[in-house]
């Protein structure tokens, strides 16, 4: 058992040496840093985020109310495990919410509510001993029972997100106020990550489930205050936070929504709202020039894939083929993609896994451009005249100008007399039939780093049975079967990297570009921090104001 | 004047249900929300347990038909989505839009009629080329590229407006001049046109030769010039309700506008159709005002009633002009 337990502590507390570059998120960019820099000097205080140490940020700000500009929250949730519904979703659960398990500005899952927890020999029972003197928003001090009270709550069918995590829960106990053990039906790895956030449960039960969700009461970094649909959320600050560390230094924290990049942009530039989340390449590029404003960018947030799904049916197809797949990788001048479309905000990724992926392998390299040797193995392949249809959405949170991107692809195939036509639909319309499998051709999807964190999840796009699955590989299939019963994070890994390998040879997919976050924050902002890999909004306990 | 009300009220409720209906069906033609609410790894089985928890498992006729006899009561159903009464988005988001689209209108009727009305009277001078330029720039201009012109100058270089948003009473200023735009400029041409048609009628050229003062010739000429315009007016306001949308999410409005686009991408059915509800209401309500204006305004609309009544007929004969021409 202490083998088991070591070696998962391992894994959640980030396995792997720490990269240089994953930390480094804050970066301004070209001359509006230098005349940043040169400002400074005048003014006496640092301006630019990433000359700013911990000296330069007040104790207690001047501004208390930063008010940030999200591009969506999709469906408000306030509350922090409702707010489980994809990456729109998250600024709420982080901000609510706190888990038992967290996950950095690596995208690494550290302890948060839960100091240290062990598997079972049959991998199905998870012990947890359970963080000392953390208070909730209430005031009321966090136990068992809050967590069990959060688990048992989702098993209610409409907590849809965790239809899959309901599913295989078993029993909760609770052995003692500070200790609770989780059993699945079977072996269950990710188990810790998945649990939902605890809620204060006298609260839940005293006044019920309805009158919760209005009101949440959790022990995340914020407390909910107040909100409008489709216009904004209020939080404040919880001074009684655990972690010291990531207690803002202002009181009110807004998110605003406004759905149009222009209007963030022109909000921040008359002082309207504080930081604009979801900048595009061209705008970013544009506000270089503003000395007021500084740019921060998460690196590595996205990545935009051409996916092939005649690999899914039993139908012969040219698509079938790893080299007539590797051609149409070959065919595209990635790189002339990410620095004209892109404006330098991307890069080209050599495979599907992220630098925040378990088992990410940096000594890939991306297939050159090179259209002679694509055109060559077409040939070969007898696929000359390859025409297929390339399916995508008009539009996505994880890979802006996302019909851009596709239309630059099609323009290369093209080239190298590959005619592929393009197909745009409205995202609903378009998901549903990629879920239903409707599809034939190629599509496009994007992929949040966040979500690729952890290797496992590869199997929604390239496992048998995933949600959005493009292929049929038994080779796949055991090592996504492999990962998911491997306890030893060391096994996940290593199965990990094995399988990034295979997909970069089979040319599973087309990695177009890795796209970073960019935001841009205004003279009241002193401090910011992205977490690496996520392109949606928040979270905000770095954040601190001047 | 009773029956002509009555009739009108009838045909009203009878578009609304066909729309209800239209509206119920097309949008479930393009698939389900199951995909979206389910997590993306989730199994067949958890599909179906979505679905179910959606009502969606259900014969889609039965479906329907409880849809009705909800609306019946007055419930409009529960967003899938956002899991709360359709009601609690779709009343205080109309409002929001409602504000918007009447301070838009408001601007748009005053502006327009009275610009129309001077470049008829002042036809082929100046202030009528200037009139005629801005209403093809008006019709023309995009509204969301005036708007973004319009933050760009008095948002951001000028600072005399918010950007977007509805916390400040000025707030209101760019979105409604955006979304009044094309209105405008439409009524103001209608109104040239009309009034330039009822100045060569022989009622003008004799109330002139009669020596009839010229603020009470501007009046009587706009009077009998009323119903086109209160016609286009009626169709542009149910406009400028529908127009919203892309105004809304230019300025971040919380109206339905945005409502919709929210609902669209979540494939969120009752959200849908409540809001397509709420706008066809609207859309009848208005043209039904308009009715009663006419009849108001012109009794030979309410012929039954005007042979009984007492109002004095108008001494023109107003010549059916094609709305849709201008609009």
């Amino acid at each position: 058992m202490s083998k088991a337990l070591l070696g998962t502590r391992r894994a959640i507390s980030g396995g792997r040496p720490r990269r240089n570059h994953v930390r480094g998120l804050r970066v301004v960019a070209g001359a509006a840093a230098l005349a940043l820099a040169l400002g400074a000097c005048g003014s006496g205080g640092g301006s630019s985020v990433d000359e700013l140490g911990e000296g330069d940020i007040p104790e207690v700000a001047e501004n208390q109310t930063l008010t940030v500009g999200v591009a969506t929250l999709q469906q408000q949730y306030a509350d922090p495990v409702l707010a489980n519904e994809g990456g729109n979703t998250y600024p709420i659960k982080w901000s609510v919410g706190e888990p038992l398990l967290r996950q950095d500005l690596n995208a690494k899952f550290v302890p948060a509510l839960a100091t240290e927890w062990e598997v079972s020999e049959d991998g199905r029972t998870w012990t947890f001993k359970l963080r000392e003197g953390v208070k909730m928003h209430d005031g009321s001090d966090f136990d068992a029972e809050d967590v069990k009270a959060s688990i048992e709550r989702v098993s209610d069918p409409e907590f849809t997100s965790y239809a899959t995590f309901a599913g295989r829960i078993d029993k909760v106990e609770v052995i003692d106020p500070l200790t609770v053990a989780v059993t699945s039906k079977e072996p269950y790895a990710t188990l810790p990550m998945d649990i939902p956030a605890p809620i204060a449960s006298d609260y839940y039960e005293k006044v019920g489930e309805k009158e919760f969700r209005k009101a949440p009461v959790a022990a995340g970094p914020f407390k909910f205050v107040s909100q409008k649909f489709n216009d904004s959320m209020t939080l404040e600050s919880f001074k009684d936070f655990w972690d010291k560390d990531r207690i803002a230094n202002f009181k009110t924290l807004v998110l605003k929504i406004i759905p149009d990049e222009s209007s963030r942009v022109a909000g921040l530039q008359t002082g309207q709202i504080d930081i604009a989340q979801g900048i595009s390449p061209n705008s970013a590029a544009q506000l270089e020039n503003d000395k007021s404003i500084r740019l921060i960018k998460g690196e590595a947030a996205s990545q935009g894939h051409v996916l092939y799904m005649d690999n899914y049916f039993p139908e012969d197809s040219p698509l079938k083929d790893p080299n007539v797949r590797k051609a149409l990788t070959l065919a595209v001048d990635r790189q002339a993609i990410a620095d004209s479309l892109y404006r330098g905000f991307g890069s080209v990724p050599a495979n599907n896994t992220f630098p925040v992926t378990l088992g990410n392998d940096p000594s890939l390299t991306a297939l050159p451009y090179n259209p002679d040797e694509a055109k060559q193995l077409l040939a070969d392949a007898g696929a000359s005249n390859l025409k297929f249809t390339l399916t995508l959405y008009n539009a996505t949170t994880a890979v802006t100008d996302v019909q851009k991107m596709a239309e630059a692809v099609v323009g290369y195939w093209k080239e190298i007399g590959v005619e592929a036509t393009l197909d745009v639909q409205d995202p609903a319309t378009y998901l549903d039939s990629v879920v239903k499998h409707q599809l034939r051709g190629a599509i496009v999807l994007g992929m949040p780093g966040l979500l690729m964190a952890d290797p496992q999840n590869y199997q929604i796009f390239f496992g048998s049975d995933g949600g959005y699955t493009t292929v049929k590989d038994p080779k796949l299939d055991t090592m996504f079967a492999d990962m998911s019963e491997a306890m030893d994070p060391a096994d996940k890994e290593a199965i990990a990297k094995e399988m990034g390998t295979y997909l970069y040879d089979q040319s599973y997919s087309l990695p177009v570009v890795s796209l970073d976050a960019v935001y841009a924050v205004g003279p009241t902002v002193a401090d910011f921090e992205l977490m690496s890999g996520n392109p949606y909004a928040g979270p905000f306990w770095s954040l601190r104001a001047k | 004047m009773l029956r002509y009300t009555g009739t009108r009220f009838l045909q009203g409720l009878i578009a609304l249900f066909f729309i209800v209906t239209v509206v119920f069906f097309l949008a479930r033609m393009s698939g389900d929300a199951t995909a979206l609410l389910a997590p993306p790894d989730a199994t067949p089985e958890q599909l179906d347990a979505v679905r179910v928890e959606l009502g969606l498992d259900r014969p889609i006729l039965v479906q329907y038909w409880d849809y009705l006899q909800g609306l019946v009561t007055g419930d409009l159903g529960r967003s899938t989505s956002y899991r709360v009464p359709v009601s609690d988005l779709v009343v205080p988001g109309m409002q929001a839009t409602a504000k918007l689209a009447l301070v838009a209108f408001l601007f748009a009727l005053v502006l327009g009629v009275a610009a129309g009305a001077l470049a008829a009277f002042r036809s082929n001078t100046p202030t009528d080329y200037g009139v005629r330029l801005m209403a093809v720039l008006g019709q023309s201009i995009p509204s969301f590229w005036l708007g973004m012109i319009l933050v760009a100058v008095f948002s951001v270089s000028l600072g005399w407006f918010p950007a977007f948003g509805d916390a400040t009473a000025t707030s209101i200023v760019l979105p409604a001049i955006s979304l009044a735009a094309f209105a405008l400029a439409s009524i103001a041409r209608l109104t040239r046109s009309t009034v330039l048609e009822m100045l060569s009628k022989d009622q003008t050229l004799f109330e002139r030769s009669k020596g009839v003062a010229p603020a009470t010739l501007v009046v009587h000429v706009l009077r009998n010039s009323s119903l086109p315009v209160v016609t286009l007016a009626g169709i542009q306001l149910g406009a400028l309700f529908s127009g919203t949308i892309v105004i809304e999410n230019l300025f971040a409005w919380p109206g339905v506008g945005q409502l919709a686009i929210q609902a669209i991408n979540a494939k969120d059915f009752a959200l849908i159709q409540g809001i397509v509800i709420v706008n066809t209401l609207v859309f009848i309500a208005l043209l039904f005002i308009v009715d009663v204006l006419y009849g108001l305004l012109d009794p030979r609309v309410r012929r039954p009633a005007a042979s009984r009544g007492k109002k004095k007929r108008p001494t023109t004969t107003v010549q059916p002009i094609d709305v849709m021409e201008t609009v």
